[in-house]
């Protein structure tokens, strides 16, 4: 249930499949992924999931217009980092000032990791530009290779390499400050 | 050109485990992060219940929601305005009032108060707002409609689809799309008729297949049913009709 996106096995997709066949399947393979992603973009569980509920919502729309299992996955994968793009400024406006965060719960998001070094990179992910953030979101926790990950933030390759080298060398000078 | 990679330019041999390094850290940190959610295990039942709620209704519930807070907005940016205008206009009258000081009163209706403008201008756009609600939400359906109908793909699976979920959640395609066919008799008899021809459909298949798919994709995905009973998905010529512009 737990797998990385770009790990997960597409099991083989029938031609007799309709849309909402199609996205329990997707449901039950990708759901969780795509939360993590979405929670990581987002920093919130409950806005991570609602943003993939409407990303499967989108997709069970526009399902005439997928060809197949892994369209349908690049879809929702974009589909959910524009969502998780466009949160937050919905959050700014409906809640001009939100109350802080609370204490971290155990075992969900960028508040509980093992080690020091985890957590001093996981707050140097949360200072870091979006674009950047989605750029290492997609590519060290779904795997993915630059192409997908430039087909899902809807930039170039050349954007995406910007985007992780300036966001790796932000995170490699944060980790040697620490040491 | 980053200073990491010029720092990997300059020392490579010390800065490519470095890299590998902080790679694995970085994947290690987000799988740590993010693996152990859990999420509400009521999912798939809430999104199938955004799928049931008629687009429609959900659309004209956005759009007065939008109005709402338009209007909201508008209200509170020309309050300032209102407040200004009305101070300027009790200022002219006290003048007018000392000029002539054996006019009479004003009028009842014009010595309200200063909240009169304000309410009616409140009230304006209320109505402008609920006017174009009105007005407007009838239009973008009868566009909608209108659309869905003249296009080749008609959007019959998401709209099939999005009924099928909200009475069948666990039934079959073909039980969900029989019932659903016969809402649009056009549009089934001309798949009905373009299947009819294509010689390698079975008769099955065609069934599940035909209500389920659009007829756009009918014609792409039906021939891949019976010569490849592995599933697989194969591509197929006439997949270049779909639309250049179907991402999102």
């Amino acid at each position: 249930m737990n797998r990385p996106l770009a790990d997960a096995a597409l099991a083989p997709i029938s031609v007799q499949w309709d849309a909402d066949r199609a996205l329990t399947a997707m449901y039950g393979d990708h759901y969780q992924c795509l939360v993590g992603l979405a929670l990581l973009l987002v920093q919130d569980l409950t806005t991570a999931e609602d943003v993939v509920q409407d990303s499967f919502v989108a997709m069970h729309t526009a399902w005439r217009r997928q060809r197949d299992g892994d369209e349908a996955l690049a879809y929702l994968r974009r589909s959910v980092v524009n969502r998780s793009r466009s949160a937050p400024r919905h959050r700014a406006v409906i809640e001009p000032n939100p109350s802080p965060p609370g204490p971290a719960v155990p075992g969900a998001g960028l508040g509980a990791l093992p080690s020091p070094e985890q957590a001093t990179v996981a707050g140097a992910l949360r200072s870091l530009p979006a674009r950047q953030r989605e750029a290492l979101v997609l590519r060290y926790y779904d795997d993915l290779p630059e192409a997908q990950v430039a087909a899902a933030m809807g930039v170039s390759q050349g954007a995406v390499r910007r985007h992780l080298a300036r966001a790796t060398a932000a995170l490699q000078m944060v980790v040697e400050m620490d040491q | 050109m980053s200073a990491r990679e010029g720092r990997d330019r300059h020392d490579p041999v010390r800065a490519m485990p470095a890299r590998r390094d902080l790679d694995d850290v970085l994947r290690r940190a987000l799988h740590a992060a993010a693996d152990p959610i859990e999420p509400a295990g009521d999912g798939l039942t809430r999104i199938m219940h955004r799928l049931s709620t008629p687009s429609a209704i959900r659309q004209a519930t956005l759009l007065v929601t939008d109005c709402a807070d338009l209007a909201r907005l508008i209200t509170i940016w020309l309050e300032p305005a209102f407040t200004g205008a009305t101070r300027l206009r009790w200022r002219h009258d006290a003048g007018y009032r000392r000029e002539l000081p054996h006019q009479p009163a004003w009028p009842p209706m014009r010595r309200a108060g200063p909240w009169l403008r304000p309410a009616l201008a409140v009230v304006g756009a209320a109505a402008i707002v609920v006017l174009a609600v009105v007005v407007l939400g009838p239009v973008r359906q009868i566009v909608t409609r209108t659309s869905l109908n003249t296009g080749p793909g008609t959007g019959a699976p998401a709209h099939a689809g999005a009924h099928s979920t909200s009475g069948s959640h666990g039934q079959s395609p073909t039980a969900s799309l029989t019932r659903t066919s016969p809402t649009r008799p056009g549009t089934t008899s001309a798949k009905a008729g373009r299947t009819s021809h294509r010689p390698g459909t079975t008769p099955t298949s065609s069934p599940a297949v035909t209500p389920s798919v659009s007829p756009a994709a009918s014609p792409s995905q039906s021939p891949g049913v019976t010569p490849t009973p592995s599933k697989t998905h194969k591509p197929h010529p006439s997949k270049s009709k779909t639309p250049p512009g179907h991402n999102s």
